[in-house]
């Protein structure tokens, strides 16, 4: 007898009356609050995902695939198992951010509202179809209960039923709180009512029908062909592709997404919901089998499978009305939840958009949000009339599970790859959700693209099977969004957001106002100044700070606190352009890491706590890093500053807390230079600067290598103060050049001893004979001599002169300096005779002191090898853009052992009193500072070449 | 990665393997061995959870 359209309405309307009235009272009594507060309750409220497509869709969806029906909840099931490892990373990154919605996650991780509304947009179009579904099931239903066929009419009149149901209690739940006991309560009761009603409705099938279990498994065993059309399906190729799509669908469609980490109770709940979970889908799935057997003997032909559940019982008014009123409570909690989490994203991302001010924004969100359930909820009624109705209920959920799916990139990028960028989540997000439009979800609509050409490119020969749209479009978006992300570079924002998700227990990475009133001050610049101290009250009141704040501790309190508040409201991005102005978050997380274990290690200390071998070693390793006689500074491979030791804060001046967590270019002036150019050179590199501090300049040495490693690379540059080595380097090339002045005073002696005799004898004639009518050319001669003493005497003052000033480069003539040595060294007699092929006159970049000084010590060296009478050859050329000095001689050449050696201080081949061992040792110093080099090389005819190379100077 | 985590992770690949190889038809012998291979799953997910949070 079929039943009354009114009789079931009101029924309808009663049971999602409680609903409303139950969850009104678990919110306001503090006695039934605590069933909305269970861990059970919220294993039960994630049941939200089993919807009119598990209570009607599996029989429909096990007539036509058999057990493949199973893996939308043996997806689950995997999924519940990766808890630990996937889902709960996520929760804790929603609990600390205070997200809101998958929307949210995605714009923190990526600081992009841009992304937050292509995923809002992405979601919102996904799940159409989705809730189009659960209003077509329940008014389907109807008309079986009441012997009509499917109408629009009645269609209408349920989905405006469960619609309203969503308006009045979503709006009551879309005011931006988090873990709401009355929400979860009703969705833990409706999940409870649908599982006893297809519990109960299956119970009495296999009584009624089958007789018991023994009369099912007789049934089967005289018909084993329908055992094997359930088993064989699932080892087709549609299995592995529907465990996926279900698997990231379990937390990733927004309901789920909601009730599992927005609505998380508490930190051990998802701990019970790993099993709890499992177990509830499989006792309502254990009906399914025996409900679609009974269903295939007793429905009249033409009748479709997804009704079966109601044909199955027939002969019970009472059961079919039951199992009705199971569907009405998944489809109303399905749309319920749904259209909250929607709404979260919509009034996010979408709503901003449309132009209201901040102010309105933050006042109005409510208005904004309830408007947007009642806006989702209205598409879903449209979406409903629209679609053919020759589309099964399985065809307009799995094309709402697909859409899901390609959320997963994004997440994992976020949760676990720091190299994803905004661009790439974007790029694969668009190329996911074209090809989901054009391969799963236009078919819906009668609109047919022939991709059968596509899939046999990649070795799909059947274009109707699920599987190879899903892998197909997920592949695509998998490798645009990894191939964008590396080709692109993210900002300091995402950089700091992305060690945000990776590590959440150490750093909170805010760069908060400096006090209270510039907190208000900021706040009130975008909200205006009442709505800022309300706010301000209220968190404060929350984080039971008072006003204003006593130390810094408490002001981080309150400024978290309000924070989450206005994440929860208006989202994570917003919430933080209020609190810290828009600027860029610039704090390291490694850097903050770091700290953080600093700060420990002294708690540890004060507290003489007993400590692992572990924080023994990190304690030392952070006293050896900070008593370190060197100033180190570290860079992560985003280039920012890690670590700023002691010494380095001496040298520079500079606090750790300053520089730490900012990238290189912000170290202030004039440091930045020395090491944005440190971080352009290869390992290995020395740059030496100068630099005033105070009175007196300092001179500083600064070396870079690279900092090997799979997860934190980067750079550390070593800086050491060389000013008193610099000091002890002058002295001792002063020590030299007079040991050089010592070593030609023979020399000096004769050269000066020939003029000065010639002057005397000629003076001495003058003085006899003053009126000689020679007596102009006599003069002349004495001019000349005492010219030619001048210049020796010049000579040799400019080559002992103390070089006090640092090493000063200018452009030199080489063939000029070469000359100047040539006659220096030819002041010492003994010896043998020196040659100069100067070929070459190219100007170099030198200091022309030093370089005398260096060929002065190089042609001693070579005249005190050489046999007497030999000769001596300083030749120039110039080769590779470099300008070489090549000084050889024909002694008997560095034994070859030694070879290697001749550069190292003191060492030296001569007799003991013959020579220091300084000279090379200094000339090569002195080369090096003019960016040259100095090397030695044994000739082939025997004898030493000593070659300076210098910078040709360019014009 | 926590003991917890790494045994979730553990049983995550077994768990791959039973599901989503060719060895899934191992548990399709009769129509019911798909529910008990699904129950056992289930117990074998809550014992963990059990002996993780005993210790």
């Amino acid at each position: 007898m079929p039943l009354n359209h009114f009789v079931l309405f009101f029924l309808a309307v009663a049971l999602l009356g409680f609903y409303i009235l139950g969850s009104e009272v678990v919110e306001r009594s503090p006695r039934w609050g605590g069933l909305g507060r269970s861990r059970f309750s919220y294993a039960l409220a994630l049941a939200v995902y089993a919807t009119t497509w598990t209570l009607f869709g599996s029989v429909g969806f096990a007539a036509s695939e058999g057990y493949d029906f199973l893996a939308i909840y043996f997806g689950v099931t995997l999924s519940c198992i990766a808890i630990p490892f996937l889902w709960a990373p996520v929760a804790e990154l929603v609990d600390r951010y205070r997200l809101g919605s998958i929307a949210d996650l995605f714009a923190f991780r990526y600081q992009s509202r841009t992304l937050g509304a292509a995923v809002s947009i992405f979601m919102v179009a996904g799940l159409l179809p989705y809730i189009a579904l659960q209003l077509r099931a329940v008014a389907d239903g109807a008309a079986i209960l009441v012997g009509e066929e499917p109408s629009e009419t009645l269609g209408s009149v349920y989905a405006i039923l469960l619609s309203s149901f969503a308006v009045a209690l979503g709006v009551r739940y879309a005011d931006g709180r988090a873990h709401r006991p009355g929400l979860i309560a009703t969705l833990a009761f409706e999940s409870i009512f649908k599982l006893v009603a297809l519990l109960v409705v299956g119970t009495a099938v296999l009584i009624t029908v089958f007789g018991g279990i023994r009369g099912l498994d007789t049934y089967l065993q005289e018909r084993p062909e329908l055992v094997e059309s359930m088993t064989s399906p699932v080892m087709g190729d549609s299995w592995i592709s529907l465990v996926f799509v279900t698997f990231c669908a379990a937390f990733l469609l927004p309901r789920q997404f909601f009730v599992a980490f927005v609505q998380r109770p508490g930190p051990r709940s998802l701990e019970t919901a790993r099993w709890a979970l499992p177990l509830y889908l499989f006792a309502i799935n254990l009906p399914v089998p025996i409900l679609y057997w009974a269903g295939r003997d007793l429905a009249a032909p033409g009748i479709r499978p997804d009704v079966y559940v109601l044909v199955a019982v027939q002969s019970s008014p009472a059961l079919q009305t039951f199992a009705f009123l199971g569907a009405v409570s998944a489809a109303s909690a399905m749309i319920l939840v749904s259209s909250i989490a929607l709404s979260g994203m919509v009034a996010n991302y979408l709503v901003p958009r449309f132009g209201p001010s901040p102010e309105s924004l933050l006042t109005r969100w409510a208005v904004f949000r309830r408007s947007t359930i009642v806006g989702v909820v209205v598409a879903g009624l449209l979406i409903h009339f629209t679609l053919p109705r020759t589309r099964s209920l399985v065809d307009l959920g799995l094309a709402s599970f697909v859409a899901v799916t390609h959320l997963l990139p994004g997440l994992l990028g976020a949760l676990f790859w720091r190299r994803a960028t905004r661009a790439g989540v974007l790029a694969g997000l668009v190329v996911g959700a074209t090809s989901w439009a054009v391969l799963t979800a236009s078919p819906l609509f009668g609109v047919e693209v022939d991709v059968s050409r596509l899939f046999a490119l990649f070795g799909f020969s059947d274009p109707t099977a699920r599987g190879p749209a899903i892998w197909l479009s997920l592949t695509a978006h998998g490798f645009v969004f990894m191939g964008v992300s590396l080709l692109t570079r993210r900002s300091p924002e995402e950089r700091n957001a992305a060690e945000a998700c990776r590590e959440p227990r150490v750093t909170r990475l805010l760069q908060v106002p400096d006090s209270a009133e510039a907190l208000q001050e900021r706040l009130a610049s975008y909200v205006g100044k009442d709505i800022a101290i309300q706010e301000i009250y209220e968190a404060a009141s929350a984080a039971e700070v008072y006003w204003p704040p006593r130390d810094r501790p408490e002001l981080l309190r309150l400024i978290t606190e309000l924070e989450g508040r206005l994440s929860e409201r208006i989202g994570p991005l917003a919430a933080r352009t209020y609190v810290q102005g828009g600027r860029p978050v610039r704090a390291n997380a490694l850097a903050e890491r770091l700290r953080a274990f600093r700060a420990l290690d002294s708690l540890e200390a004060d507290a003489s706590q007993q400590t692992s071998p572990a924080h023994a070693a990190r304690r030392y390793l952070s006293r050896l890093m900070s008593e370190l006689p060197v100033g180190v500074c570290t860079v992560d491979d985003h280039e920012d500053v890690v670590v700023w030791n002691a010494q380095l804060q001496r040298i520079s001046g500079l606090n750790e807390d300053d520089i730490c967590g900012n990238p290189v270019q912000d170290i202030p002036s004039p440091w930045w230079p020395l090491f944005n150019e440190l971080a352009q050179q290869p390992t290995g590199s020395v740059i030496e600067r100068e630099y005033d501090k105070g009175d007196q300049k300092i001179q500083l040495r600064a070396q870079t290598a690279t900092i090997p490693g799979e997860v934190e690379e980067g750079r550390v540059f070593v800086v050491e103060d060389i000013t008193a080595l610099r000091e002890l380097e002058r002295h001792v090339a002063h020590k030299d050049r007079l040991s050089s002045i010592g070593t030609l005073a023979s020399g000096v002696a004769h050269e000066v001893g020939n003029p000065l005799t010639g002057i005397l004898m000629v003076a001495k004639n003058l003085a006899t004979d003053p009126g000689a009518d020679d007596a102009a050319e006599r003069l002349g001669i004495i001019v000349d001599e005492a010219q030619r003493i001048h210049r020796i005497v010049q000579s040799l003052l400019t080559f002992s002169r103390r070089d006090e000033a640092p090493v000063e480069l200018r452009t030199i003539s080489v063939t000029g300096v070469v000359r100047t040595a040539a006659e220096l060294a030819k002041l010492e007699t003994a010896g043998c005779k020196i040659d100069l092929h100067l070929a070459v006159d190219a100007p170099a970049m030198a200091s022309p002191d030093g370089l005398t000084q260096v060929l002065v010590n190089l042609l001693n060296n070579a005249r005190q090898a050489c046999p007497s009478g030999s000769t001596v050859t300083v030749s120039t050329r110039v080769e590779n853009g470099a300008i070489h000095i090549d000084v050889d001689d024909e002694g008997p050449g560095i034994p070859k052992e030694l070879s290697d050696r001749v550069f190292e201080p003191f060492f030296t081949t001569k007799s003991d009193g013959q020579g220091t061992g300084l000279g090379l040792s200094v000339s090569r110093q002195i080369v090096e500072r003019f960016g040259g080099a100095l090397t030695y090389e044994p000739r082939r005819s025997g004898g030493s070449r000593f070659t300076i190379t210098l910078q040709a100077h360019e014009n | 990665m926590n003991r917890e985590q790494e045994r979730a992770l553990l049983l995550f690949a077994v768990a791959i393997v039973l599901i989503a190889t060719p060895v899934r038809a191992v548990w399709l012998q009769t129509w019911w061995s798909p529910f008990a291979f699904w129950i056992s799953m289930i117990a074998v997910v809550a014992l963990l959870h059990r002996t993780d949070h005993a210790a």
